[in-house]
């Protein structure tokens, strides 16, 4: 692991685009949904994450960027249990949002009680609790809070 | 365009050295190889290095141990695949005219940790951390889970594929791991990356390995048993809306492979496929075409890619056992087939083997389907 650069600081965002898909402040506090984000090209069509410079699909630079979700199901779920990347055991997923990408992240989850594959979840952003760059706010996903009895959806 | 063929294999046993850097393991090595064809440093044209976390210019360096006698030496570096790339452009060196005679090599020192898998890319280590994908592992336990959705695949079925691999390098003096492993003690293990347990990953460990190849006319006044390549074939990275691209993208380096060689599946008498970890060789019996999707676990557990039985998988350990140095890893499964070939496999040895493939990934980014035959 290349040592941490110095722009990395507390609040400094991993992952390219959160910043401008979420309606609000981008906080980590895990609390409040925000899409997650990726590319839509203009040249293919094709929808892709990560959002990067050029269309993971056919290198045009000709892009949009667009915010998946926030909900998606859960395609895939492990544990990384030697906390290669957060200095502690940590749950990973693969979700699938309805736009078609299949996008990584972190579960926040027990890591002994993972939701089975096919569970619905939703993109939150995610202050990096750990590791070489602890405080670094990214995307992650979680099951919703189940609605309280006698609470109506509105 | 004359047959290209293999006329010398060598390898170390891979594992940990403190006798020797991978310099002298592999200036050693391709001595080997050069001495199994009966060929000399002073005839090869063109050379291929592949080696993945060993620094810069590895082949140059290798190069000058053997003597600096003209040879263009290419260094490759495709991660897990370099070995196996190298030993394409070998092939396209003689292949294509350029060389009369070329050597592959491949060399790992990996000193017991993974490469950085940012590869010192400060933006690329901040988008690993971001997303989680840092360690291989994580990738493959992700993919092993997906299968136990999918196909109802069991952790016992994984640990079954480390359990037949490490039956088969019991008798390989080159496997880094060979000493018996049941199921039990494969889930005994620790966790890993659930469902993956730390015995359903391959050990990291040094070593080096080289495959001489020359024209068929030229092989054929060698004396040797003449082995030909029937296919080298490498495919790049192709957007499938698929979170790990490498089975798909070894369906596609298979299917030009066995349009290249003029076989199918059903021609094979044995495989050699990239088994870094334990699920990958299910998900590549189905992309190889062997068995349709959901039916390699019934392969595997019927013996059918055991020795003995009808397509025998990883003979000398796989990764999972002989181990998986990166550079080397590719050439030593060519090494293996051309003993198999050659029938000098002792009592690994398959019974009347003519065709055998080779398959590695490198980073989920390319793919690379060698066919290698006996004439």
């Amino acid at each position: 692991m290349p040592e941490t650069p110095e722009s990395v600081q507390a609040g400094v965002l991993l992952l390219a685009g959160l910043e401008l898909s979420g309606s609000g402040a981008v906080d980590g506090d895990a609390s409040t949904p925000v899409p997650y984000p990726a590319a839509r090209c203009r040249q293919c069509g094709r929808t892709t994450v990560p959002r990067n410079p050029g269309c993971r699909a056919c290198g045009s630079t000709d892009l949009d960027a667009v915010g998946l979700g926030p909900c998606g199901v859960l395609w895939s779920q492990t544990v990384d249990r030697f906390g290669v990347l957060l200095g502690r055991p940590a749950a990973v997923a693969w979700v699938r949002f309805p736009e078609g990408p299949i996008a990584p992240g972190y579960l926040l989850t027990d890591v002994d009680a993972l939701p089975v594959i096919g569970t619905e979840v939703e993109t939150v952003s995610y202050r990096l609790p750990g590791g070489p760059f602890a405080g670094g706010l990214t995307a992650a996903f979680r099951v919703p809070d189940p609605i309280p009895a006698g609470t109506s959806h509105g | 365009m004359d047959d290209v063929a293999v006329v010398g294999g060598a390898t170390t046993r891979f594992g940990r050295f403190r006798d020797h850097g991978y310099v002298h393991h592999g200036a050693e090595t391709v001595r080997a190889a050069l001495a199994d064809a009966g060929l000399a440093w002073g005839e090869v044209d063109e050379a291929a290095c592949g080696a993945c976390g060993v620094g810069p210019f590895a082949g140059n360096r290798i190069g000058q141990l053997l003597g600096c006698t003209d040879v263009r030496i290419t260094n490759i570096d495709n991660a897990s695949a370099s070995g196996s790339v190298a030993f394409r452009d070998a092939y396209l060196a003689v292949a294509e005219g350029r060389a009369e005679v070329a050597v592959a090599f491949g060399v790992g020192q990996m000193g017991g940790r993974l490469p950085d898998a940012a590869g010192g890319d400060p933006d690329e280590a901040a988008s690993q951390a971001a997303t989680g994908l840092g360690n291989p592992a994580t990738i493959f336990g992700l993919l092993a889970a997906r299968r136990m959705h999918e196909f109802g695949t069991v952790p016992a079925t994984f640990a079954a594929v480390v359990a037949k691999n490490r039956r088969h390098a019991v008798h390989n003096e080159f496997a880094q791991l060979r000493t018996p492993i049941s199921v039990p003690e494969v889930l005994a293990s620790p966790m890993l990356a659930d469902p993956l347990h730390v015995a359903d990953a391959c050990p990291m460990g040094d070593g080096a390995t080289a495959v001489v190849l020359t024209s068929a006319r030229r092989a054929r006044s060698l004396g040797s048993t003449l082995v030909t390549v029937d296919a080298a074939v490498m495919v790049g990275e192709h957007h499938d809306d698929v979170p790990f691209p490498g089975v798909p993208l070894t369906g596609r380096a298979a299917a030009l492979a066995y349009e290249q060689a003029g076989c199918g599946p059903d021609d094979l008498d044995l495989i050699e496929v990239h088994d870094a970890f334990s699920n990958e060789e299910l998900e590549y019996y189905e992309a190889l075409g062997l068995c349709p999707p959901g039916e390699a676990d019934r392969m595997l557990l019927s013996g059918e890619t055991t020795i003995g039985g009808r397509i025998p998988c990883n003979t000398d350990g796989g990764l999972l056992s002989r181990g998986h140095p990166l550079g080397p890893t590719g050439l030593a499964q060519v090494v293996e087939i051309l003993s198999q070939l050659r029938g000098r496999a002792g009592a690994r040895q398959v019974e009347d083997a003519r065709v055998g493939l080779a398959h590695m990934v490198g980073a989920g980014t390319v793919a690379v389907v060698h066919i290698l035959r006996r004439r």
